[in-house]
Protein backbone atom coordinates (compact mmCIF):
# COMPACT_ATOMS: atom_id res chain seq x y z
CA UNK A 1 0.00 0.00 0.00
CA UNK A 2 1.53 3.34 -0.86
CA UNK A 3 1.68 6.20 1.29
CA UNK A 4 -0.61 8.14 -0.14
CA UNK A 5 -3.08 4.99 0.00
CA UNK A 6 -2.51 4.66 3.53
CA UNK A 7 -3.71 8.02 4.47
CA UNK A 8 -6.62 7.56 2.38
CA UNK A 9 -7.33 4.36 4.59
CA UNK A 10 -6.71 6.26 7.44
CA UNK A 11 -8.58 8.92 6.81
CA UNK A 12 -12.21 6.76 5.32
CA UNK A 13 -11.79 4.71 8.52
CA UNK A 14 -11.64 7.66 10.59
CA UNK A 15 -14.47 9.41 8.80
CA UNK A 16 -16.96 5.99 9.04
CA UNK A 17 -16.46 6.71 13.17
CA UNK A 18 -18.66 9.40 12.75
CA UNK A 19 -21.88 8.41 12.70
CA UNK A 20 -24.07 11.55 12.43
CA UNK A 21 -27.30 10.69 11.19
CA UNK A 22 -28.84 12.76 8.61
CA UNK A 23 -31.16 14.76 10.25
CA UNK A 24 -34.42 16.36 8.68
CA UNK A 25 -34.52 20.13 7.44
CA UNK A 26 -36.25 20.49 10.44
CA UNK A 27 -33.31 20.63 12.69
CA UNK A 28 -31.69 23.24 10.32
CA UNK A 29 -34.64 25.39 10.81
CA UNK A 30 -34.39 24.85 14.43
CA UNK A 31 -31.09 26.36 14.12
CA UNK A 32 -31.92 28.95 12.35
CA UNK A 33 -34.62 30.22 14.88
CA UNK A 34 -31.88 29.93 17.82
CA UNK A 35 -30.11 32.07 16.01
CA UNK A 36 -32.27 34.85 15.18
CA UNK A 37 -33.55 34.38 18.42
CA UNK A 38 -29.86 35.38 19.93
CA UNK A 39 -29.70 38.51 17.17
CA UNK A 40 -32.85 39.80 18.55
CA UNK A 41 -31.41 39.32 22.24
CA UNK A 42 -28.50 40.95 21.16
CA UNK A 43 -30.01 43.41 19.23
CA UNK A 44 -32.51 44.23 22.04
CA UNK A 45 -29.32 44.58 24.94
CA UNK A 46 -27.23 46.99 22.44
CA UNK A 47 -30.57 48.83 22.09
CA UNK A 48 -30.68 49.47 25.94
CA UNK A 49 -27.59 50.18 26.09
CA UNK A 50 -27.85 53.24 23.42
CA UNK A 51 -30.76 54.43 24.90
CA UNK A 52 -29.22 54.69 28.49
CA UNK A 53 -26.17 55.98 27.30
CA UNK A 54 -28.21 58.66 25.11
CA UNK A 55 -30.76 59.96 28.15
CA UNK A 56 -26.94 60.13 30.22
CA UNK A 57 -25.64 62.69 27.22
CA UNK A 58 -29.23 64.11 26.49
CA UNK A 59 -30.34 64.81 30.29
CA UNK A 60 -28.59 68.62 31.03
CA UNK A 61 -26.16 69.20 33.14
CA UNK A 62 -27.51 70.95 35.44
CA UNK A 63 -30.11 68.24 36.18
CA UNK A 64 -26.95 66.11 36.38
CA UNK A 65 -25.11 68.30 39.26
CA UNK A 66 -27.69 70.30 41.02
CA UNK A 67 -25.34 72.46 42.93
CA UNK A 68 -23.62 73.79 39.78
CA UNK A 69 -22.08 76.94 40.68
CA UNK A 70 -24.10 79.67 39.37
CA UNK A 71 -24.05 83.61 39.39
CA UNK A 72 -26.58 85.51 41.22
CA UNK A 73 -28.05 86.07 38.24
CA UNK A 74 -28.30 82.24 37.31
CA UNK A 75 -26.01 82.23 34.99
CA UNK A 76 -22.73 79.49 35.14
CA UNK A 77 -20.46 81.37 37.36
CA UNK A 78 -17.24 81.33 33.84
CA UNK A 79 -19.83 83.70 32.52
CA UNK A 80 -20.38 85.77 35.51
CA UNK A 81 -17.99 89.10 36.36
CA UNK A 82 -16.04 86.56 38.97
CA UNK A 83 -12.57 85.82 39.26
CA UNK A 84 -11.77 82.18 40.63
CA UNK A 85 -8.56 81.19 41.22
CA UNK A 86 -7.81 77.14 41.56
CA UNK A 87 -11.39 76.56 40.78
CA UNK A 88 -11.84 78.03 44.47
CA UNK A 89 -14.89 80.58 45.26
CA UNK A 90 -15.37 83.51 43.10
CA UNK A 91 -14.70 87.07 43.84
CA UNK A 92 -16.64 88.12 47.10
CA UNK A 93 -16.99 91.42 49.25
CA UNK A 94 -15.88 91.53 52.81
CA UNK A 95 -17.36 94.67 54.25
CA UNK A 96 -18.05 96.11 51.57
CA UNK A 97 -14.38 95.31 49.99
CA UNK A 98 -13.97 93.87 47.19
CA UNK A 99 -12.51 90.50 47.72
CA UNK A 100 -11.26 87.27 46.38
CA UNK A 101 -11.66 84.07 47.77
CA UNK A 102 -8.55 81.26 47.68
CA UNK A 103 -8.99 78.28 48.92
CA UNK A 104 -10.04 79.30 52.76
CA UNK A 105 -8.41 82.47 52.73
CA UNK A 106 -9.97 85.76 51.53
CA UNK A 107 -7.68 88.62 50.48
CA UNK A 108 -8.93 92.43 49.43
CA UNK A 109 -7.07 94.14 47.45
CA UNK A 110 -5.00 95.95 49.98
CA UNK A 111 -3.27 93.21 51.06
CA UNK A 112 -5.83 92.32 54.16
CA UNK A 113 -6.58 88.65 54.63
CA UNK A 114 -9.28 87.27 56.48
CA UNK A 115 -8.74 83.69 57.56
CA UNK A 116 -11.62 81.60 57.76
CA UNK A 117 -12.13 80.06 61.14
CA UNK A 118 -10.87 76.66 61.40
CA UNK A 119 -13.84 75.05 60.54
CA UNK A 120 -14.63 74.04 56.80
CA UNK A 121 -17.22 76.55 56.56
CA UNK A 122 -16.80 79.67 54.75
CA UNK A 123 -17.34 82.85 56.86
CA UNK A 124 -21.20 83.73 56.65
CA UNK A 125 -19.64 87.14 55.01
CA UNK A 126 -17.49 85.52 52.35
CA UNK A 127 -20.73 86.50 49.47
CA UNK A 128 -20.40 87.19 45.91
CA UNK A 129 -20.87 90.43 44.80
CA UNK A 130 -23.28 91.80 42.11
CA UNK A 131 -21.81 92.86 38.85
CA UNK A 132 -20.25 96.30 38.71
CA UNK A 133 -21.96 97.19 35.76
CA UNK A 134 -25.16 98.88 36.44
CA UNK A 135 -28.07 99.85 34.31
CA UNK A 136 -30.16 102.57 35.47
CA UNK A 137 -33.11 103.02 34.83
CA UNK A 138 -35.38 100.09 33.77
CA UNK A 139 -38.53 100.80 32.37
CA UNK A 140 -41.30 100.17 35.54
CA UNK A 141 -43.96 97.63 34.73
CA UNK A 142 -46.90 100.12 35.50
CA UNK A 143 -46.73 103.53 36.63
CA UNK A 144 -46.91 103.34 40.41
CA UNK A 145 -44.66 99.86 40.77
CA UNK A 146 -41.61 98.65 39.26
CA UNK A 147 -41.16 94.90 39.28
CA UNK A 148 -37.48 93.63 39.35
CA UNK A 149 -36.13 90.20 39.36
CA UNK A 150 -33.06 88.18 40.20
CA UNK A 151 -32.40 88.93 35.98
CA UNK A 152 -31.78 92.56 37.74
CA UNK A 153 -28.51 92.04 39.83
CA UNK A 154 -26.35 95.03 39.90
CA UNK A 155 -29.04 97.47 38.19
CA UNK A 156 -29.66 100.61 38.99
CA UNK A 157 -33.20 101.83 39.22
CA UNK A 158 -34.64 105.50 39.47
CA UNK A 159 -38.22 105.85 41.27
CA UNK A 160 -40.23 108.80 42.40
CA UNK A 161 -41.51 109.14 45.65
CA UNK A 162 -44.49 107.28 46.32
CA UNK A 163 -43.93 104.38 43.38
CA UNK A 164 -43.71 100.97 44.64
CA UNK A 165 -40.55 98.45 44.07
CA UNK A 166 -41.40 95.11 43.92
CA UNK A 167 -38.67 92.53 44.03
CA UNK A 168 -39.33 88.62 43.32
CA UNK A 169 -36.89 86.73 43.18
CA UNK A 170 -36.64 82.60 42.49
CA UNK A 171 -34.40 80.33 41.43
CA UNK A 172 -35.03 76.61 41.80
CA UNK A 173 -32.46 74.48 44.26
CA UNK A 174 -31.33 77.74 46.37
CA UNK A 175 -32.77 79.62 49.60
CA UNK A 176 -33.30 82.63 49.36
CA UNK A 177 -33.03 85.42 52.17
CA UNK A 178 -35.72 88.34 52.93
CA UNK A 179 -35.22 90.95 50.64
CA UNK A 180 -34.11 94.07 52.50
CA UNK A 181 -33.11 98.25 52.39
CA UNK A 182 -30.03 99.88 53.68
CA UNK A 183 -31.90 102.98 53.73
CA UNK A 184 -35.53 102.40 54.89
CA UNK A 185 -35.99 106.40 54.93
CA UNK A 186 -35.72 106.49 51.30
CA UNK A 187 -37.04 103.22 50.68
CA UNK A 188 -39.47 101.45 53.18
CA UNK A 189 -40.51 97.65 52.88
CA UNK A 190 -43.84 96.97 52.98
CA UNK A 191 -44.42 93.31 52.49
CA UNK A 192 -42.45 90.29 52.63
CA UNK A 193 -43.50 86.99 51.52
CA UNK A 194 -44.36 84.41 53.81
CA UNK A 195 -41.80 81.60 53.65
CA UNK A 196 -38.39 83.12 53.26
CA UNK A 197 -35.72 80.70 53.00
CA UNK A 198 -37.89 79.06 50.05
CA UNK A 199 -36.46 79.22 46.56
CA UNK A 200 -38.67 81.88 45.61
CA UNK A 201 -38.96 85.28 47.47
CA UNK A 202 -41.19 88.31 47.05
CA UNK A 203 -40.65 91.61 48.97
CA UNK A 204 -42.06 94.99 48.43
CA UNK A 205 -41.03 98.74 48.88
CA UNK A 206 -42.38 101.81 48.83
CA UNK A 207 -40.24 104.99 47.51
CA UNK A 208 -40.59 107.47 50.93
CA UNK A 209 -38.35 110.20 49.76
CA UNK A 210 -35.23 111.51 47.64
CA UNK A 211 -32.18 109.91 48.22
CA UNK A 212 -30.43 106.28 47.41
CA UNK A 213 -30.55 102.84 49.09
CA UNK A 214 -29.70 99.10 48.48
CA UNK A 215 -32.26 96.24 48.41
CA UNK A 216 -29.87 92.85 48.73
CA UNK A 217 -30.85 89.44 49.35
CA UNK A 218 -29.27 86.54 49.38
CA UNK A 219 -29.04 82.78 48.15
CA UNK A 220 -27.38 79.72 49.67
CA UNK A 221 -27.61 76.33 48.82
CA UNK A 222 -29.87 74.04 50.61
CA UNK A 223 -26.68 72.33 52.12
CA UNK A 224 -25.16 75.34 54.29
CA UNK A 225 -28.46 74.33 56.36
CA UNK A 226 -27.07 70.78 56.77
CA UNK A 227 -24.10 69.60 59.66
CA UNK A 228 -21.44 70.22 59.11
CA UNK A 229 -22.48 72.95 55.93
CA UNK A 230 -21.53 72.51 52.79
CA UNK A 231 -18.55 75.03 51.73
CA UNK A 232 -20.73 76.86 48.98
CA UNK A 233 -20.79 80.28 48.61
CA UNK A 234 -23.21 82.75 49.23
CA UNK A 235 -24.22 84.38 46.35
CA UNK A 236 -25.39 88.11 47.25
CA UNK A 237 -28.02 89.38 44.63
CA UNK A 238 -28.31 93.83 44.82
CA UNK A 239 -29.87 96.62 43.50
CA UNK A 240 -29.59 100.36 43.83
CA UNK A 241 -32.66 102.20 44.24
CA UNK A 242 -32.33 106.24 43.40
CA UNK A 243 -35.57 107.70 44.54
CA UNK A 244 -35.76 111.05 42.92
CA UNK B 1 -41.49 28.18 8.69
CA UNK B 2 -38.76 30.36 7.21
CA UNK B 3 -39.83 30.47 3.18
CA UNK B 4 -36.12 30.45 2.38
CA UNK B 5 -35.41 27.10 3.17
CA UNK B 6 -37.63 25.64 0.39
CA UNK B 7 -38.46 28.55 -1.45
CA UNK B 8 -35.10 28.51 -3.54
CA UNK B 9 -35.31 28.82 -7.53
CA UNK B 10 -32.61 26.35 -7.64
CA UNK B 11 -31.95 24.39 -5.33
CA UNK B 12 -33.06 24.73 -1.45
CA UNK B 13 -30.62 24.62 1.62
CA UNK B 14 -33.22 22.04 3.26
CA UNK B 15 -32.43 19.55 -0.17
CA UNK B 16 -28.40 20.35 0.15
CA UNK B 17 -29.03 19.94 4.41
CA UNK B 18 -30.41 16.54 3.83
CA UNK B 19 -28.11 15.58 1.37
CA UNK B 20 -24.91 17.03 2.57
CA UNK B 21 -24.84 16.81 6.02
CA UNK B 22 -23.87 13.53 6.84
CA UNK B 23 -20.62 13.98 4.22
CA UNK B 24 -19.74 17.58 6.12
CA UNK B 25 -20.43 16.36 9.35
CA UNK B 26 -17.29 13.75 8.96
CA UNK B 27 -15.33 15.86 6.90
CA UNK B 28 -15.55 18.35 10.04
CA UNK B 29 -14.60 15.91 12.10
CA UNK B 30 -11.63 14.82 10.10
CA UNK B 31 -10.81 17.98 10.49
CA UNK B 32 -11.18 18.90 14.12
CA UNK B 33 -11.05 15.39 15.34
CA UNK B 34 -14.06 15.85 17.46
CA UNK B 35 -18.00 14.63 16.31
CA UNK B 36 -19.75 16.90 18.54
CA UNK B 37 -17.95 19.60 17.62
CA UNK B 38 -18.36 18.96 13.67
CA UNK B 39 -21.46 19.05 13.81
CA UNK B 40 -21.77 22.57 15.59
CA UNK B 41 -19.64 23.60 12.78
CA UNK B 42 -21.61 21.87 9.58
CA UNK B 43 -24.63 23.45 11.62
CA UNK B 44 -23.38 26.68 11.90
CA UNK B 45 -22.07 26.18 7.92
CA UNK B 46 -25.61 26.12 6.98
CA UNK B 47 -27.18 28.97 8.77
CA UNK B 48 -24.56 31.47 7.75
CA UNK B 49 -24.72 30.21 4.21
CA UNK B 50 -29.00 31.10 4.60
CA UNK B 51 -28.43 34.41 4.29
CA UNK B 52 -26.37 34.25 1.23
CA UNK B 53 -28.16 31.38 -0.25
CA UNK B 54 -29.58 33.08 -3.30
CA UNK B 55 -26.38 34.93 -4.39
CA UNK B 56 -24.15 31.50 -3.91
CA UNK B 57 -23.19 29.65 -7.50
CA UNK B 58 -22.48 26.10 -6.09
CA UNK B 59 -24.25 25.90 -2.58
CA UNK B 60 -22.86 22.65 -1.74
CA UNK B 61 -18.76 24.05 -2.83
CA UNK B 62 -20.30 27.28 -0.60
CA UNK B 63 -20.93 25.08 2.50
CA UNK B 64 -17.92 23.19 2.40
CA UNK B 65 -16.39 25.63 2.23
CA UNK B 66 -17.63 27.67 5.22
CA UNK B 67 -17.17 23.90 7.09
CA UNK B 68 -13.56 23.92 6.40
CA UNK B 69 -12.82 27.75 7.13
CA UNK B 70 -15.09 27.60 10.73
CA UNK B 71 -12.46 23.98 11.48
CA UNK B 72 -9.48 25.97 10.72
CA UNK B 73 -10.80 29.24 12.53
CA UNK B 74 -8.67 29.13 15.38
CA UNK B 75 -10.16 31.73 17.83
CA UNK B 76 -13.28 29.34 17.30
CA UNK B 77 -11.49 26.14 18.25
CA UNK B 78 -9.80 27.83 21.30
CA UNK B 79 -13.12 28.89 22.24
CA UNK B 80 -14.21 25.48 21.46
CA UNK B 81 -11.44 23.53 23.32
CA UNK B 82 -11.82 26.17 26.51
CA UNK B 83 -15.48 25.02 26.60
CA UNK B 84 -15.34 21.58 25.87
CA UNK B 85 -12.00 20.68 27.61
CA UNK B 86 -14.20 18.97 30.32
CA UNK B 87 -16.06 17.22 28.59
CA UNK B 88 -14.44 15.87 25.56
CA UNK B 89 -13.71 12.06 24.87
CA UNK B 90 -10.36 11.01 23.93
CA UNK B 91 -9.27 10.51 20.57
CA UNK B 92 -8.55 7.25 21.14
CA UNK B 93 -10.10 5.40 24.11
CA UNK B 94 -7.62 2.75 25.96
CA UNK B 95 -7.02 -0.27 25.10
CA UNK B 96 -8.01 0.49 21.32
CA UNK B 97 -5.26 0.09 18.51
CA UNK B 98 -3.54 3.54 17.68
CA UNK B 99 -4.10 4.34 13.92
CA UNK B 100 -0.62 6.52 13.83
CA UNK B 101 -1.41 7.42 10.41
CA UNK B 102 -4.40 9.16 11.50
CA UNK B 103 -2.38 10.23 14.78
CA UNK B 104 -0.54 11.54 12.31
CA UNK B 105 -2.88 13.66 10.80
CA UNK B 106 -4.35 14.86 13.51
CA UNK B 107 -1.06 16.58 14.23
CA UNK B 108 -0.65 18.48 11.56
CA UNK B 109 -1.32 22.39 12.28
CA UNK B 110 -4.90 23.38 10.79
CA UNK B 111 -4.18 24.46 7.36
CA UNK B 112 -1.93 21.59 6.81
CA UNK B 113 -4.34 18.69 8.41
CA UNK B 114 -7.46 20.22 6.21
CA UNK B 115 -5.07 20.75 2.84
CA UNK B 116 -4.76 16.56 3.40
CA UNK B 117 -8.03 15.39 4.53
CA UNK B 118 -9.29 17.84 1.42
CA UNK B 119 -6.64 16.15 -0.88
CA UNK B 120 -6.99 12.54 -0.09
CA UNK B 121 -10.58 12.23 1.70
CA UNK B 122 -12.32 14.35 -0.78
CA UNK B 123 -10.17 13.81 -3.36
CA UNK B 124 -9.94 17.80 -4.87
CA UNK B 125 -7.43 19.05 -6.76
CA UNK B 126 -5.28 21.63 -5.56
CA UNK B 127 -7.71 24.31 -7.37
CA UNK B 128 -10.50 23.25 -5.07
CA UNK B 129 -8.66 22.92 -2.05
CA UNK B 130 -7.05 26.14 -2.72
CA UNK B 131 -10.67 27.59 -3.06
CA UNK B 132 -12.15 25.98 -0.27
CA UNK B 133 -9.41 27.13 2.50
CA UNK B 134 -8.92 30.82 0.65
CA UNK B 135 -5.61 30.54 -0.48
CA UNK B 136 -3.43 30.46 -3.93
CA UNK B 137 -2.85 27.18 -5.19
CA UNK B 138 0.92 27.41 -5.02
CA UNK B 139 -0.10 27.68 -1.02
CA UNK B 140 -2.10 24.78 -1.34
CA UNK B 141 1.10 22.78 -3.23
CA UNK B 142 3.65 24.00 -0.41
CA UNK B 143 0.79 22.95 2.38
CA UNK B 144 0.51 19.25 0.92
CA UNK B 145 3.93 18.90 0.21
CA UNK B 146 5.04 20.14 3.88
CA UNK B 147 2.04 17.67 4.86
CA UNK B 148 3.53 14.83 3.40
CA UNK B 149 7.71 15.20 5.12
CA UNK B 150 5.58 15.62 8.26
CA UNK B 151 3.49 12.72 8.14
CA UNK B 152 6.48 10.45 6.42
CA UNK B 153 8.80 11.13 9.41
CA UNK B 154 6.17 10.53 11.93
CA UNK B 155 5.39 6.94 10.08
CA UNK B 156 9.04 6.36 9.72
CA UNK B 157 9.57 7.43 13.58
CA UNK B 158 6.31 4.64 14.25
CA UNK B 159 7.59 1.84 12.23
CA UNK B 160 11.15 2.08 13.48
CA UNK B 161 9.64 1.76 17.10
Amino acid sequence: MSFEDRIRDALGRAADENHAGTPRAEALERAVSRRQRKLALTGGGIAAVLLVVGLAVALPRDSRTPQARLDAAGRPIDAADTTTTDNGPPVGSVNGEQTTTTRGATVSPSGTAYAPPASVVYPSATTVAPPRATTTSAPPSTNDTVMVSQDDNGKTFTLRPGQHLVVSLSDPGWRWSEPDTDNSTVLARTAVSANPGSDHVTASFDAKKTGQAHVSASKDAPCRAANPPCMTPTYLWQITVNVT
Amino acid sequence: MDPRLHAEPVVSIAAVFEADYSRLCRLAYLLTGDGTRAEEIVMEAFVRSLAKWRTVREPSAYVRRTVVRLSSNRRRRAFLERRQSFTREPVTKPGEPVDHVLAAVRALPPRQRAAVVLRYWEDMSEADIASALGCAPGTVKSQLAKARVALEAALTNEEDR
